[in-house]
């Protein structure tokens, strides 16, 4: 499930797979802005059908958080890396 | 490449998809999007984007910055004009133009409601208004979603000056705005937000964080209703429907079910074939030519056509019917060939999966649509699909099937004669030849975006060109219309002539596929000599520049006693002197009029 989940992060910011690292953050993709984080939510709730409250969908600004939020949805997340 | 009428798009797929396409080398010629918005209109781009290079345009999509509509448009040097686009869309959201129609309507009294409906119009009359001044662009105009809780509870919607009943007047009255302009049009928002629901189309969630209005699925929706007046801008929309026929039309097998086992009628279950007949005959209604390519014993099917009851279509509904045991592929290209038009004006439907992906591996111009499992889907699959939207509706749509019908009559007769020319008497074939006026300016500039083949220059000319023409000193605008014995087939030629003070130039000169080759030219290209000598014009040059279909037309002067005057790989440039005496034209026409 982590691996779904970076593979849409790195369709949507348009980088290799392998960069989206366990730490990818605004910080660590140059291209991850508000509006190409809104595509990265839509896509999210879309390939795994859920919906974010507005509150999570301004906090879960860096993987691990997007990971937590998902588990809270009931989202079966595998391990790490 | 196609996508499946309403499948959803996969949003982070298609984004990578977008950048991988954008990233690659290619010639597709480039389609600029300009968006002036006073919402958070972003997420729409990659959907956008992907449809576009999927019609095979190069996607140059300009945003303006939030809320600054009406700024941008004032502002002739401002970059929305540097970006000289082809599609304008003005995105104006209600609740952010009127807050007092949208969040204070019970706090309004009748005058003020009255005075801010005026307001809006005029916002809308001038941004238009100044837009068409400084831009030939297609405009598109989002109308109004009405809300989803009217201020006033169910008695609001009692009254014709509350909220939702003041709102879809507001939606009327744009209609007649845009009436008012050329090349400008409504996206009805409210008509999208209705079929997939308020809860569907409008995001809360996103408008208060960051006034992205729609959802992930109205987005998609929305560019999938740009992508309609883009395709038919752009000449891309599609003229011809093909049909199977079991399983398609009717409920069943026909060479095993026989004529009274089909499922047709009025109740279940042959209710979803007749609904579905009755969508396809008003695609006929609209212009929209309609084909057979059916594997069955021919005779059984038109026995269908002919006898049974209940049936919508019938046998002279439909251009073509190639009912037959050939594969699909080799009868859709010779109803291709024997329509005379391209298979990417095809959308072939089909319940057999296999013959669907045939067809769409073999033909993948040809937009193949696999029907589902269940018939009482069909009707909607086909409304829904969108590739025959055109931008105008004209007196010849109306009976375009009737003319293809006419055209195979002829083709039909012909063996029967020996001589051409006796055929061609036979014919009794009446044209005339009249000066534009205002009822043919529409036509007359359909030909000129149309006709790809017999035309000398291509040069695609807009109504308000060709009323320009009309109206100046300087130009000759003429028709030809065609009529025989098997129809009246309308106009099908012009002819733009250009004057200097010496010479008489033939800025266009075509004429319908339907018509070549029975002498027409000879009679068009005789009144085009005889206008210029009317016109006092010493010499007539006749121009060819080369395009991608016209390349049968490349000595079309030349045969007929033109001088080449000068030639380079892209144009030639021909001369005829009009002391010479002008040539005869074929003596098997009934008639020759000309105005």
């Amino acid at each position: 499930m982590d691996n779904q989940v970076k593979k849409i992060m790195a369709q949507v910011f348009n980088v290799p797979e392998g960069e989206i690292t366990d730490n990818a953050s605004p910080d660590t993709i140059s291209s991850w802005d508000s509006l190409k984080h809104v595509n990265l939510v839509l896509a999210l709730e879309q390939a795994f059908g859920v919906s974010f409250e507005a509150s999570e969908i301004v906090e879960m600004l860096n993987y691990k958080l997007i990971l937590l939020t998902l588990k809270e949805k009931g989202v079966e997340i595998g391990g790490a890396g | 490449m196609f996508t499946e009428n309403n499948a959803e798009l996969n949003l982070s797929e298609i984004i990578q998809k977008v950048d991988l396409m954008e990233q690659a080398k290619n010639d597709l010629p480039p389609l600029k999007i300009a968006f002036l918005h006073n919402i958070m209109i972003d997420p729409i781009v990659p959907y956008l984007k992907f449809l576009c290079f999927e019609e095979g345009f190069y996607p140059n999509i300009y945003l303006g910055d939030y809320d600054n509509v009406m700024q941008s448009i004032l502002d002739v040097e401002s970059s929305f004009y540097r970006h000289q686009a082809d599609i304008v869309v003005l995105c104006v959201k209600l609740e952010n133009l009127s807050e007092k129609l949208f969040q204070s309507f019970t706090s309004l009294s009748v005058s003020e409601v009255q005075e801010e409906s005026d307001r809006i119009l005029g916002y809308f009359e001038q941004a238009i208004g100044e837009i068409r001044k400084h831009s030939k662009a297609t405009i598109l105009v989002h109308n109004f979603e009405i809300l989803a809780y009217p201020s006033f509870g169910v008695l609001d919607y009692q009254c014709s000056s509350k909220q939702i009943n003041t709102i879809r007047q507001i939606n009327l009255k744009l209609v007649d705005l845009i009436n008012k302009y050329e090349n400008a049009f409504i996206v009805d928002l409210d008509l999208l937000q209705s079929n997939v629901g308020y809860h569907n189309f409008i995001d809360r969630r996103y408008w208060q964080i960051g006034k992205l209005p729609y959802t992930r699925q109205a987005t998609e929706v929305l560019a999938k209703e740009y992508m309609k007046f883009i395709r038919a801008r752009m000449g891309k929309n599609r003229k011809c429907l093909v049909l199977d026929c079991d399983n398609t039309l009717w409920g069943g097998i026909l060479g095993e079910d026989g004529i009274g086992g089909i499922k047709i009628g009025k109740t279940y279950p042959g209710i979803a074939y007749f609904e579905f007949q009755q969508a396809i005959l008003s695609l006929y209604h609209r212009g929209i030519l309609l084909a057979i390519c059916s594997k069955n014993n021919e005779a059984d099917v038109l026995e269908v056509f002919r006898d049974h009851p209940e049936m919508v279509l019938r046998e002279n509904h439909f251009a073509i019917l190639k009912i037959n045991w050939k594969d699909k592929v080799a009868n859709l290209k010779e109803i291709a060939d024997e329509l005379n038009i391209g298979l990417d004006s095809f959308v072939f439907m089909d319940d057999s999966e296999f013959e669907a992906n045939m067809v769409k591996n073999c033909l993948p111009q040809v937009k193949t649509v696999s029907l589902p499992n269940d018939p009482t889907l069909y009707r909607d699959i086909l409304n829904s699909l969108g590739f025959f939207d055109s931008l105008a509706f004209s007196e010849e749509d109306k009976v375009r099937s009737a003319m293809y019908q006419a055209e195979a009559q002829r083709k039909k007769v012909k063996t029967q004669f020996e001589d051409l020319d006796e055929y061609y008497r036979y014919l009794e074939i009446e044209v005339d030849i009249c000066s534009a006026d205002e009822f043919s300016v529409g036509r007359i500039a359909q030909l000129t975006q149309r006709t790809n083949q017999f035309n000398l220059t291509t040069k695609r000319y807009t109504e308000t060109d060709i009323k320009s023409f009309n109206h100046s000193p300087e130009h000759a605008v003429l028709y030809l219309k065609y009529k025989d014995r098997f129809g009246d087939a309308g106009i099908v030629g012009v002819v733009i002539l250009a004057y200097t003070a010496e010479y008489a130039l033939i800025d266009t000169f075509l004429l319908s596929c339907r018509v070549i080759g029975r002498g027409i030219e000879d009679v068009l290209l005789k009144a085009c000599l005889e206008r210029a000598k009317k016109a006092n014009k010493q010499t007539i040059c006749g121009l060819y520049l080369k395009g991608k279909k016209n390349g049968q037309v490349a000595d079309f002067y030349r045969k007929r006693g033109f001088t080449l005057d000068s030639q380079d790989e892209n144009e030639a440039k021909f001369g005829f002197s009009l002391e010479k005496p002008i040539f005869c034209v074929p003596a098997y026409f009934k008639a020759i009029r000309t105005q």
